[in-house]
């Protein structure tokens, strides 16, 4: 059995319950929705040997005979699909070939299997249309006769297990084994990014507990020391022990007054000392962290850069990064030091008198239990107030980008009026914000106050019954403070830890994400390209349901200059992205010199395949720059040479700065058909042996377009070039012409030969043709 | 002279023959009869305005809005085949409601299938992790677990209150009104709101 979707036992009953044996079985195809369209379950079964395709709903079989249906196809739905087939009834045989060509034959064929009445097979959701496609394309191939095999390539798109371990996926979409991820644990892998710094680790942690203890250690020197032994009057309690003015002398009020500047000096110098080191240590950590993302990134393939917006990934680098950052040096320190603080705090407060502990202590509850149920409100709030500001950027970036298009619709009062919209929303939760934190924090505040005075009215009642001295009191008032500061530090920490998590583990999604395209074990290295490109079956798709190419075949000769031809998304540059490797394909191979390209050293590939394509990215830099992007130790003759080729040289030299002029955003803008002119230059300064221009010249006026064409023409002398175009004069140049349509390759051969064919060449050409001759007359 | 006008004539044929389309036609009920077809299919038999009167064995239908106005400027067009490559817009129905009840009715069944979007009515678990959701939910048509990626963009509240979620495989799940969810359900969606 192929390893699509499983025979469960149930299957396997209800099977051999109706005398169909289960080895008969090819394959099995789970749909999960009924035969209404509910979510639900229905089976496939395929059996070549039985020549029948069984559906399984509950524990009812139906059987379909295999040969009876023609052109099993998906009807393609929003977010289902529903799987049709053509049904013939024996009287209606298919046609025979017998001394048909085959192109008659191949016509007949078709028209038969797209006759007959229409069946429904059955429904599915998209999350099994990869298996519903796989489904099909092995239906064929076992309708041929052909013989397929477990290890097929067909299968490795649903084998979804991590290469380390063996485990699946959790999330197929997203390859990375969490078990390999968990063994290292994330916290210790970010904990690996700063115990690099280990002489810096210590010494913040050192400095920290140093002025924890200092912290710690003031109010008691100021109040039971300054206060008690030095400023009152000697006292004696009841057993004649002295309690205070031990030290009630003149000097040794300067000398601990003295030992208090020089503790607060000290905690200052401390403080210095770890913000030094903490401002050391993190910038280090931090760019590490970007560099890591930033470097892992740039190997990715293309198809991660389609799936996720350019912002997002800008913000994994710099806002997650920047998070951990914040948790490992503003979170955790200060949690250990206020857990220390407050263990140390809280024997010392009942040491000295437990009973004003106690009432000290009393609104901690109350207080936590504000933080823990009233400030998620508050977080509510503020990612409310985040949405609708991040809305508003993106309406006003939006707006100003676009500020030609509304300018030229004169509908500046409309763009105003949307943004007031947006503004308002904004000034709403904001508002919100602020009303909710302004009820929240006075309210803590009062009870810490009421505390505070109820404190102060009992320890008034105990001074004065001499169970306790002025300078405890003092002590008391010291250490206030240090009990309700870290409470709102404490709530906030488990938060805090989420959110660093979150953004740790979005940040080694980054890192661990296996690329889609990565270069063969032992690559085979090229050093020079001769240009032979041959596709043979060559199968693509980006989305599954939408097919791309169709077990496309064609040889390119090295030297030859070809041209593509079709409609708009029939598949042309897709070709192209193939053959420099932007994407593998789906099934089928794709040979340079012999190589597949999957076995290429990427460098040799892409040293030796130049593409100038149909968007056109201009780096910021001098244009000098932006031509030898590829080559960046070509000399100035080489740089002044390809753009003379590309026909660029005379628009930099109208420039104030020539070569040297600076472009990209936020510089002198270029045209378009400039850019592509310096893309062009750019190609052509990398000397490859294939070069792919794919609309490279569709920007430009039809004399500029010759001129790059003739220059193009002298510089690939020997060459391969492949061109794709829409305009037909384009292709003047071209040894023999491809026309692709929907994903196929229709038509192959020299100009002359296309036009005999009368196809789609032949369509284009004349509308091409006629358009320009009904200009000629004036009609 | 003459020959130039006949090949002019000619060339003009087959540019006409060659770049033939179909011109989509509002469709009413007194021009286009749907009648079912084996399986849930619909075919449809149009008189043209020339009066010509075509047969096809199946069609599909297509929403021009399929959020704001589900069940009005319903595009109804030819399949996509292997014969004939994609398929035309044979015509547009202005409204639903037009046509006979058992018409509207087969058609808004198939327009139902082809839009899958089953309203959700209890959520009973949500995690996030890794970026991506995991929401386990009873549907009206059935319970049902999916993955989502980034919520914050895959979660569109509409003005009218209407929520569309989209998961991984590009499925879509609506709740047709959040408040009226109950209230552990809605907790669990309300910070996406």
């Amino acid at each position: 059995m192929l390893p699509l979707d499983k025979l469960t036992d149930k299957l396997r009953d209800t099977l051999q319950e109706k005398g169909i044996s289960p080895d008969c079985i090819d394959m099995i195809l789970r749909m999960d929705q009924d035969r209404n369209g509910r979510l639900g379950e229905c089976h496939l079964a395929f059996s070549h040997a039985n020549d029948s395709l069984y559906r399984i709903s509950e524990d009812e079989v139906e059987t379909f005979v295999l040969s009876e249906l023609t052109e099993p196809y998906i009807d393609n739905y929003a977010t289902a699909s529903r799987l049709q087939a053509h049904h013939h009834t024996p009287d209606d045989p298919p046609p025979v070939q017998g001394e048909m060509s085959d192109d008659e034959y191949k016509t007949l064929r078709r028209t038969y299997d797209c006759s007959g009445t229409t069946i429904v097979l059955g429904y599915c959701t998209n999350a099994c249309k990869l298996k519903l496609l796989a489904f099909l394309s092995l239906w064929e191939r076992l309708s041929k006769g052909e013989t397929v095999s477990e290890d097929d390539a067909i299968f490795e798109q649903f084998r979804h297990s991590c290469p380390t371990c063996g485990r699946p996926y959790k999330n197929p979409r997203r390859k990375v084994c969490e078990h390999c991820t968990k063994k290292k644990g994330t916290m210790r892998r970010l904990l690996s990014y700063f115990t690099v710094f280990k002489p810096h680790l210590i010494t913040v942690i050192l400095c920290l507990l140093a002025t924890t203890a200092i912290t710690l250690i003031t109010p008691i020197i100021s109040g039971q020391v300054l206060f008690d032994q030095v400023i009152s009057e000697p006292s004696f309690n009841e057993a004649g022990e002295q309690i205070t003015g031990r030290m009630h002398e003149l000097h040794f009020v300067f000398i601990w007054v003295g030992v208090l500047i020089g503790l607060a000096l000290l905690s200052l110098g401390i403080g210095i000392i770890q913000h030094r080191t903490n401002a050391y240590l993190s910038t280090r950590v931090t760019r590490n962290m970007k560099n890591d993302i930033f470097t892992a990134m740039q190997k990715l393939s293309l198809s991660y850069f389609n799936a996720n917006p350019t912002g997002r990934l800008m913000n994994r680098v710099n806002y997650d990064a920047e998070r951990v950052r914040s948790f490992f040096i503003d979170g955790v320190p200060y949690f250990v030091s206020h857990i220390l603080s407050y263990i140390v705090l809280t024997v010392i407060l009942f040491c000295i008198n437990w009973k004003l502990t106690l009432i000290l202590y009393a609104p901690v509850i109350p207080v936590v239990l504000i933080f823990k149920f009233v400030l998620p409100k508050l977080w509510k709030c503020y990612s409310h107030q985040w949405r609708h500001s991040s809305a508003m950027n993106a309406m006003m970036n939006d707006s100003l980008t676009g500020i030609r298009v509304v300018k030229a619709f004169a509908k500046e009062d409309a763009e105003t009026n949307r943004f007031f919209t947006y503004s308002t929303r904004m000034y709403k939760a904001n508002l919100r914000t602020n009303l909710v934190s302004l009820t929240i924090f006075p309210v803590i505040s009062l009870l810490i106050g009421i505390t505070c005075h109820g404190m102060w009215g009992f320890a008034g009642f105990e001074v004065m019954g001499e169970r306790m001295t002025y300078g405890e009191l003092s002590t008391y008032m010291g250490y206030t403070g240090l009990i309700f500061g870290p409470l709102n530090f404490f709530t906030n920490f488990t938060n805090m830890v989420t959110d660093t998590m979150n953004s740790a583990e979005r940040m080694f999604e980054v890192l661990d994400t296996v690329p889609e395209i990565v270069e063969a074990e032992n690559p085979i290295k090229l050093d020079t390209v001769e240009g032979d490109i041959v596709f043979s079956h060559v199968n693509f798709h980006y989305a599954p349901n939408r097919p791309i190419l169709k077990d496309i075949s064609f040889t390119i000769h090295k030297g030859d200059h070809v041209g593509l031809v079709g409609h708009t998304g029939s598949g042309k540059s897709t070709i192209a992205n193939l053959i420099t490797r932007m994407y593998d394909v789906v099934s089928g191979s794709i040979t340079i010199d012999g190589v597949d390209v999957k076995q290429l050293e990427m460098n040799s590939l892409r040293r030796n395949v130049a593409i100038v394509s149909q968007e056109v990215y201009i780096f910021r830099g001098s244009i000098a720059d932006n031509i030898r992007y590829g080559r960046p130790e070509a000399s100035m003759d080489e740089v002044i040479a390809a753009a003379k080729a590309a026909n660029a040289h005379d628009f930099i030299m109208r420039l104030p700065e020539g070569y040297e002029t600076n472009v990209g955003i936020g510089s002198r803008s270029l045209s378009g058909g400039e850019r592509q002119r310096v893309s062009i230059a750019r190609a052509l300064l990398m000397d490859p042996a294939l070069l792919i221009l794919d609309e490279a010249t569709a920007a430009m006026d039809t004399e500029t377009e010759r001129l790059i064409s003739e220059a193009i023409e002298r510089v690939s002398e020997g060459k391969t070039t492949i061109s794709i175009a829409h305009r037909l004069s384009t292709l003047k140049n071209c040894n023999y012409l491809m026309a692709i349509d929907n994903g196929e390759l229709a038509e192959m051969g020299t100009a002359e030969e296309l036009m005999e064919k009368k196809g789609i060449y032949y369509k284009l050409w004349t509308l091409q043709n006629d358009q320009l001759r009904k200009v000629m007359e004036g009609e | 002279m003459a020959t130039v006008t006949q090949e002019k004539k000619d060339l003009q044929a087959e540019e006409k023959d060659l770049f033939a389309h179909r011109i989509s036609i509002d469709l009413t009920p007194e021009n286009a009869k749907f009648t079912p077809s084996g399986g849930n299919l619909i075919s449809l038999e149009v008189r043209q305005p020339d009066g010509t009167v075509e047969f096809f064995e199946r069609i599909v239908p297509v929403r021009a809005f399929p959020v704001s106005s589900p069940n009005e400027f319903i595009s109804i067009r030819e399949p996509d085949t292997q014969l004939k490559g994609r398929g035309s817009e044979i015509g547009m129905i202005r409204r639903l409601s037009d046509f006979p009840e058992d018409v509207s009715a087969m058609i808004a069944d198939e327009l139902s299938r082809r839009y899958f979007t089953p309203a959700i009515q209890k959520i009973h678990s949500f995690s996030e992790k890794f970026g991506y959701c995991y929401w386990d939910v009873t549907t009206a048509a059935g319970r049902v677990e999916f993955i989502m990626n980034n919520p914050t963009s895959n979660i569109r509240t509409l003005e009218d209150g209407r929520v569309f979620m989209y998961d991984i495989d590009g499925n879509c799940f609506t709740i047709e009104d959040p408040k009226a969810l109950d209230k552990h359900s809605y907790r669990k969606v309300e910070v996406y709101l």
